[in-house]
């Protein structure tokens, strides 16, 4: 049986060769932090379209609106045909007098746009609640150009442009985030090729004496992940400022949709730390494989 | 202790083998000169039995086992029972007299209590007490390669390999090393010496293992560096 390394001495030896590389060290930390930073950014967009998506699904509804010339027997069967429709929860009817009403309290900040609109002008209507909001699409599909349907309005299509914005935004920060994670790699790749030829006599006699691979390994990768781990919690840090100062100073004054949550946050935070940590790591034992002869 | 059989070794830019079918046996215990012209083969043959090198033919047994069979993960289990000193000293400059001779095993894992034990015991055993906070540039040539002496038998080798261990050294202090390595062996270390230190080898009268272009041309008990008297 081989004796185990300390953990100690290996320690000491990677902290040292950080030290001694201080400058590649800090570029490492700094992009490290930057790549984790963006992708903890897009996984909290995402998070916040999860965090919208639940808050409106329970809300929105699929509207019919109903020709002005529909009989009452074509609006029951239409009635009729949606109770029994599995992917309806509800259905409610609502009259042009109560639409008028709706209409005056949604606008009642805009009255330029209430006072040219009576009663008359708006549809009587069959409003929806769906079982699954997600699968609105096949009532639109089933139900547009039926006798005494004017049109099938599905509320959650109105919140398409903003699920857009933030799919872009999210997807744009995960690009950006492997863009740093390239140049984090080489970064680290150099890192490791600096070190070991800076400790190239250190190695040679921990193999003179008998240490194991992994103990010579250890200090490169320990030294790595260090520098991943300062990155990860520059980028949590990051993150956190941007909830404190961004998400819960700045949007939630511009917004009443419900935005992320601390769990989300910590979660990101958390993720990014070991990420960080497990990624250049890792990313040093590739790199040893090449520069380091055990 | 150590037997080659028929090993040869032949490097792929070589002309000729560095070493060319040596049979030899060392048994536990001994103290063998390995002399002979630069480029006769000698660090081949001690690099051989640290398996830092792979023998093109022949088989090369230490302790027993052959060194061909001993898979890679185990090699450092055989280098902590054949240690190695060199000409150059390869100290650690960061890093003072007892940290150096702590480093050994510090990296193989011995426990701390071990190496507080230890170190100081072989420090002294080498002549260097009151000297174990100098760092390598504070002590003359000499002292360092006690220091590099002492970092290889701290462990407890069976085998302590010494390829030119005096040749960066004056006389007078060639001989102090001598001397210590003589001590080692009479503790029970075997001891192979590949050296061109012609007067400390006429002095000692030990085992002589000759190569030359890769053979063994002569192997003489209580033997002299040159020509056999």
């Amino acid at each position: 049986m081989i004796t185990n390394m300390r953990v100690g001495p290996v320690l000491a030896i990677g902290v040292t060769s950080l030290r001694r590389n201080l400058s590649m060290t800090l570029g490492v930390i700094v992009t490290v932090a930057i790549c984790l930073t963006l992708l903890g950014a897009g996984l909290l967009l995402r998070a916040q379209v999860r965090t919208v998506d639940g808050f409106v699904l329970d809300r929105i509804q699929v509207v019919i609106d109903l020709d002005d010339g529909v009989s009452s027997a074509e609006r029951d069967e239409l009635a009729a045909d949606l109770r029994a429709d599995p992917l309806v929860r509800a259905v409610a009817y609502e009259d042009k007098a109560h639409a008028f009403a709706r209409f005056t309290r949604d606008f009642r900040n805009s009255p330029d746009v209430a006072s040219g609109v009576s009663a008359d002008d708006l549809p009587a209507s069959l409003r929806l609640t769906l079982v699954d909001p997600r699968r609105s699409g096949e009532i639109v599909a089933n139900y547009t150009g039926r006798d005494g349907v004017d049109r099938v309005r599905d509320q959650r299509a109105l919140l398409a442009p903003l699920y857009r914005f933030l799919h872009a935004f999210a997807v744009g920060a995960f690009v950006l985030a492997a863009v740093q994670a390239f140049a984090a790699f080489v970064l680290i790749y150099t890192m490791i090729r600096v070190s070991a030829h800076g400790r190239r006599r250190e190695t040679a006699v921990m193999r003179l004496v008998g240490a194991t691979d992994a103990t010579i390994r250890a200090p490169f990768v320990v030294e790595s992940a260090v520098t991943g781990m300062l990155g990860g919690m520059f980028a949590a840090m990051a993150l956190i400022a941007s909830k404190i100062y961004l998400v819960d100073h700045r949007f939630a004054r511009q917004t009443t949709f419900p935005l992320l949550d601390w769990g989300a946050v910590w979660a990101v935070a958390v993720g990014v730390l070991l990420i960080g940590s497990a990624a250049t790591a890792a990313l040093a034992a590739v790199a040893l494989r090449r520069h380091l002869r055990v | 202790m150590i037997r080659m059989t028929s090993v040869t070794k032949q490097y792929p830019a070589g002309a000729r083998p560095a070493l060319d079918a040596v049979t030899v046996e060392i048994t536990a215990g001994e103290f063998v000169f390995l002399v002979g012209p630069s480029g006769s083969g000698k660090s081949t043959f001690l690099r051989l039995l640290l398996r830092d090198e792979r023998p093109t033919a022949g088989v090369v047994e230490v302790a027993g086992r052959d060194l061909a069979a001993i898979p890679d993960r185990r090699v450092p289990l055989l280098r902590r029972q054949v240690a190695c000193v060199f000409q150059d000293f390869r100290l650690l400059p960061d890093r003072t007299v007892a940290g150096n001779v702590a480093f050994a095993l510090e990296v193989t894992g011995r426990p701390r209590h071990v190496v507080r034990t230890l170190v100081p015991e072989v420090v002294d055993l080498v002549g260097l007490a009151g000297k174990e906070h100098r760092y390598p540039d504070e002590l003359s040539g000499g002292e360092q390669q006690r220091v590099a002496v002492a970092r290889a038998f701290v462990g407890r080798p069976r085998i302590l390999l010494a390829d030119e261990p005096t040749g960066n050294l004056d006389p007078a202090t060639g001989s102090e090393i001598l001397k210590l390595l003589d001590a080692l062996n009479r503790i029970g270390t075997t001891v192979v010496m590949a050296t061109h230190n012609a007067a400390a080898v006429d002095a000692m009268r030990r085992r002589v293992i000759e190569l030359e272009h890769g053979a063994l041309v002569r192997d003489q008990v209580r033997g002299v560096y040159g020509l056999a008297l």
